[in-house]
């Protein structure tokens, strides 16, 4: 910073010679509260209105400022949130939640079953076509308040991941605020965004400031249901390149990023204490899909021997540096502990196998070109499409399924192609063979949408229609009873391990990275980063919570009997454990327990002294604590104790005796006649 | 001008009417052409509401819904004229990915390229003219042997290159300079004189990487005429007068030499707004750069449409008045 204003004084001064350029940014307040979290964002929000939340970075920004009923805890559970509690119905139709009494919006309105019910209208009436708010209009039917901390919601049919998908994601926006910006004409969430005053929520930040490009500053909210975080203020600067933001982290000028930190970086990050790691498991695959439709993959024996030729750690180390885990064979993560199993049909990697196997299925090498036949003589041979980014994954598994006398065609393409070669209806010419790419993944539903053969058209590229998937996984969207439904995915994920329309290579689990030399109390969630809400709620400032200790001692003692009117002096020396003098300690006197009046000179070196005014004291004995306070440090206190008196009146000044008196001019006489006697003795001499 | 007949200026003006409205003529042609093929590219390389497509549950009623919404499911060449039409009253319609007018987004951005651009155009543009017939003057000494080569390396740099040297020597291994940003995020100012310092301080690593990345265009193209310039005769007679050597190549050679730069820095233009996007996104800077990047990456129609119109605007109106310039500093120029 002093070097920033020197650099300002050079620039400037042939501008103006008298400016002060102190850039004030608010600084840290004493207590328990306290500090400004900044953590970098790769670019702008797209919009700011709560109904819209399209983007990632979206849901990133309005968290901070508007809270859900019911919120996914950092061990990947639902746990209440505004909602204290619910009751569901028997048949699983009928949703009652019981509001917290507490909750008050930014600018003091009480929150209330109003605004739920509000919000829900908005997003069934305007069918918005975002992920956060489509699980909620394609089940939710209609909601109904009971009373101001009461709301049933009804919904169209039995929805399994209604609360972890749907209410999770269904932030609340005030009534009394939007309530005349819908009614008015044209009004669209698509298009519409809400001013910073219209943005008020029930979160734990207020939005205090956004510079379009530059940064989002939002300020602690003091009347937050849970209790006010921390922090004082939190800041999103936007830094547009990865790289930016990591010499931005290393220089300490944020405290963590958003956004996936290159594994290449990490060797040399390791190595600063400053910096700490936050490893999890995201909810997104990388996978190889196989069109279930097409020659020769449209058999089940030969999408196994492929996957015997697949060799996932390898991969998982090629493209992740081992960060990650193994895809597993029944695609469920092993994080969603509750639904994932590991008794499934596996394919290790072993190429003798799938050789084998090709052997059995009777299609071997006819004509000596080292490819494999068919009986009918038809070639075995796919493409293998794949971004850019994966081409090195694709060489891999390209190079091993070659091995085993099948000619695999290496395409790479830009995914804007790619995709709409994926998504392309079932035997139409352009559509791909076989394909690498990454897709996100969560509750158990993905596997819906991914495999069942409703979804043909859309996200089922791979064509995939078994009677025996599509009967168990509409069953378990129907069981109410989560025991039910885990039997159900157990047995998803076994027909999936066994039919293999797809192969996960791994679920990448980025490291992320965030400075722990000024905050503590970092929430590590399981399949999230440590930037989150939790975090924002517990972060703490570290020279808040963690204090060294310090010396205090007392130099100079006042006399132990203190006489009513003496001055007291007394000089303490204050001192950090290292032995260094402390200048900045603050210094407070306490009297038997009343605090006391003092006037204080601080010298250099740590040393204080003290001066009392013992006027107004009574005789008696006293103790007296020094108590010392210094920014960083515990607080630390010395006592001594001495007894007051009333003062002796001041005795009348003895009387001189005659020696007193006249001793010295007898002695002068005695002196000057002994002299005399002696002079003249001598003369007569 | 003094051997410039006295019905010179009479048939001038004329000419100077003609000429005027020819070059504004042409600038509304390309400039129709421009945003034309730019309607057309931006359509052809993908579909903005595939986003939507990618949520199973969105239908596809709704995605319909939204396509009427912002008239793009009329044929093509509808379209085509309702953004005509639209764009000269304007309106630039709603960018799909920003969910707000596409005007105030440019508009938030746009005066922080500008002032990237403006900066660095004026700064670069006088340092190489004088630097330029400087080195010409000194032609063969070693100052120019080594200036000449210095700026024909930086000038094969590329911009984003150069950015992320200047961005890891000053603000990564000297922290002098901010890594990112046109502000301090956060920061509250006591004035605004202290603001405008903190974004000069701020802009100072981005329009270096431009101003030297064009001094490296500029500053040979000016050497060169000036080497022209020099081989005159009335370069020899300021010689022969004892004129002080600043004075020759200041006074007479430099003016002399002038022409090619106003050329160069309205052809310039166009390139620097180019190098503009790259030292945005390599700075973070919130102009119009980044903008372009993630429109043309997310498929924005009507953001893409908006942000080359007014780029457009930008470098056809550099041109112009460049024309307009030459024909005012050289009236020899033939009309």
């Amino acid at each position: 910073m002093k070097k920033r204003i020197l650099i300002f004084l050079i620039l400037t001064s042939t501008l103006a010679t008298t400016i002060n350029f102190n850039i004030s940014v608010k600084g840290q307040p004493e207590g328990a509260y306290g500090g400004t979290l900044k953590i970098a964002i790769g670019e702008d929000p797209h919009t700011l209105n709560i109904f819209f939340k399209a983007a990632t970075i979206d849901k990133y920004v309005l968290w901070p400022i508007y809270d859900p009923l019911v919120v996914v805890s950092p061990e990947n559970e639902v746990i209440p949130w505004l909602a204290e509690r619910w009751d569901v119905s028997q048949d699983g139709l009928h949703w009652t939640f019981y509001l917290v009494n507490n909750a008050t919006w930014h600018d003091g309105e009480p929150f209330t079953a109003h605004d739920v019910k509000f919000t829900f209208d908005i997003i069934i009436d305007y069918q918005i076509p975002t992920k956060t708010a489509s699980p909620i209009w394609t089940n939710v039917n209609s909601t109904e308040v009971l009373d101001d901390h009461t709301i049933v919601i009804h919904m169209k049919h039995f929805y399994a991941p209604f609360l972890m998908m749907a209410m999770a994601a269904a932030e609340i926006a005030p009534k009394h605020i939007w309530e005349s910006i819908v009614t008015q004409p044209d009004w669209d969430p698509m298009i519409h965004q809400p001013t910073l005053e219209e943005m008020v929520g029930n979160g734990p930040f207020k939005i205090v400031e956004y510079v379009p490009g530059s940064y989002i500053k939002y300020e602690a909210f003091d009347n937050f249901f849970k209790g006010r975080p921390y922090i004082d203020e939190l800041l999103f600067p936007i830094i547009t390149s990865t790289d930016t933001m990591l010499m931005a982290l290393i220089n300490g000028e944020i405290d963590a990023m958003k956004g996936l930190l290159p594994v290449e970086a990490l060797p040399s990050l390791l190595k600063d204490e400053n910096l700490a790691f936050h490893v999890y498991t995201r909810d997104f695959i990388t996978h190889l899909g196989l069109n279930t439709q097409k020659f020769p993959l449209n058999y089940t024996q030969f999408r196994k021997a492929i996957a015997h030729a697949i060799n996932k750690e390898e991969l998982l180390k090629v493209a992740c540096l081992g960060y990650g885990i193994v895809g597993p064979w029944g695609m469920i993560a092993p994080t969603w502990s509750f639904w994932y199993t590991d008794d499934v049909p596996s394919y290790d990697f072993n190429l003798t196998k799938a050789k084998m196997i090709l052997d059995e299925m009777g299609w071997v090498d006819r004509d000596g070109d080292n490819i494999r036949e068919t009986s009918d003589g038809v070639k075995i041979a796919f493409e293998l499409a794949a971004i850019d980014g994966n081409a090195r994954l694709a060489e891999i598994i390209g190079d091993s399924i070659s091995q085993l006398g099948i000619e695999v065609d290496v395409v790479i393409q830009a995914w804007a192609t790619l995709r709409s070669r994926i998504y392309e209806e079932v035997g139409a010419p352009g559509k791909v063979d076989s394909w690498i790419s990454g897709a996100s993944a969560g509750d158990p539903e993905w596997l819906y949408f991914r495999f069942h053969s409703s979804q043909i058209p859309r996200l089922n590229g791979y064509s995939y229609n078994s009677s025996r998937f599509d009967e168990v996984i509409e069953q378990q969207g129907r069981a109410v009873d989560p025991k039910d439904r885990q039997a159900l995915i157990y047995k998803v994920q076994e027909i999936l391990a066994d039919e293999l329309p797809a192969i996960i290579l791994y679920y990448d689990s980025p490291p992320d990275v965030f400075r722990i030399d000024q905050f503590v109390g970092w929430s590590k969630p399981l399949i999230d980063s440590a930037t989150t809400e939790w975090t924002y709620m517990n972060v703490r400032l570290k020279e808040l919570t963690e204090l060294k200790k310090m010396g205090l001692n007392l130099l100079e003692y006042p006399s132990p009997t203190i006489y009513i009117g003496d001055p007291v002096i007394t000089r303490v020396e204050v001192k950090d454990d290292q032995g260094l003098p402390i200048e900045d300690a603050s210094l407070n006197l306490m009297i038997s327990g009343v605090p006391e009046e003092y006037s204080l000179n601080a010298l250099s070196g740590g040393i204080y002294e003290i001066n009392l005014d013992s006027s107004t004291w009574s005789p008696k004995s006293y103790t007296l604590r020094v108590v010392a306070n210094a920014k960083g440090f515990e607080e630390s206190f010395i006592d001594f104790s001495f007894s007051v008196n009333t003062p002796i009146p001041p005795s009348p000044p003895p009387t001189p005796g005659f020696w007193e008196s006249y001793g010295i001019v007898i002695a002068a006489v005695a002196i000057v006649i002994a002299i005399i006697a002696v002079f003249y003795a001598l003369r007569s001499r | 001008m003094r051997f410039v007949p006295d019905n010179f200026f009479l048939f001038e003006e004329k000419k100077l009417k003609l000429f005027v409205l020819k070059k504004v003529f042409s600038f509304i042609i390309t400039f129709i052409s421009v945003i034309s093929i730019i309607f057309f590219i931006s359509r052809a390389i993908g579909d903005p509401f595939q986003t939507f497509m990618d949520d199973p549950r969105v239908t596809e009623d709704v995605v319909a819904r939204i396509k009427m919404k912002f008239g793009l499911d009329k044929p093509l060449g509808v379209q085509y004229l309702n953004f005509l039409i639209s764009t000269f009253k304007g309106d630039f319609g709603y960018s799909l990915l920003f969910h707000r007018p596409v005007f105030k987004i440019i508009f938030l951005r746009l005066p922080w390229t500008l002032f990237l651009l403006g900066t660095s155009t004026i700064i670069s543009t006088i340092i190489s003219y004088y630097l330029g017939v400087w080195l010409a003057w000194k032609r063969g000494s070693k100052l120019d042997v080594y200036g000449t080569n210095f700026f024909m390396f930086i000038r094969s740099t590329p911009h984003f290159w150069l950015g992320m040297v200047f961005l890891l020597l000053f603000g990564y291994y000297y922290s002098i300079f901010p890594l990112y940003g046109a502000l301090t995020p956060g920061a509250v100012y006591k004035n605004q004189l202290e603001k405008l310092v903190d974004i000069i301080f701020h802009s100072i690593l981005p329009s270096g990487v431009l101003i030297i990345r064009k001094i490296g265009t500029t500053l040979l193209y000016i050497r060169n005429a000036s080497l022209d310039v020099i081989k005159e005769n009335f370069v020899n007679t300021a010689i022969a007068k004892g004129l002080t050597e600043r004075r020759i190549v200041y006074h007479h050679v430099a003016r002399n030499s002038m022409l090619p730069m106003v050329t160069i820095t309205a052809l310039q233009f166009g390139s620097l707004v180019d190098g503009a996007i790259l030292t945005e996104t390599v700075f973070s800077y919130p102009g119009t750069g980044k903008l372009i990047y993630e429109a043309i990456l997310n498929n924005d129609y009507f953001l893409i449409q908006g942000a080359f119109f007014m780029i457009a605007l930008c470098v056809l109106s550099a041109n112009l008045i460049a024309d307009l310039i030459y024909m005012k500093l050289d009236p020899r120029v033939k009309l």
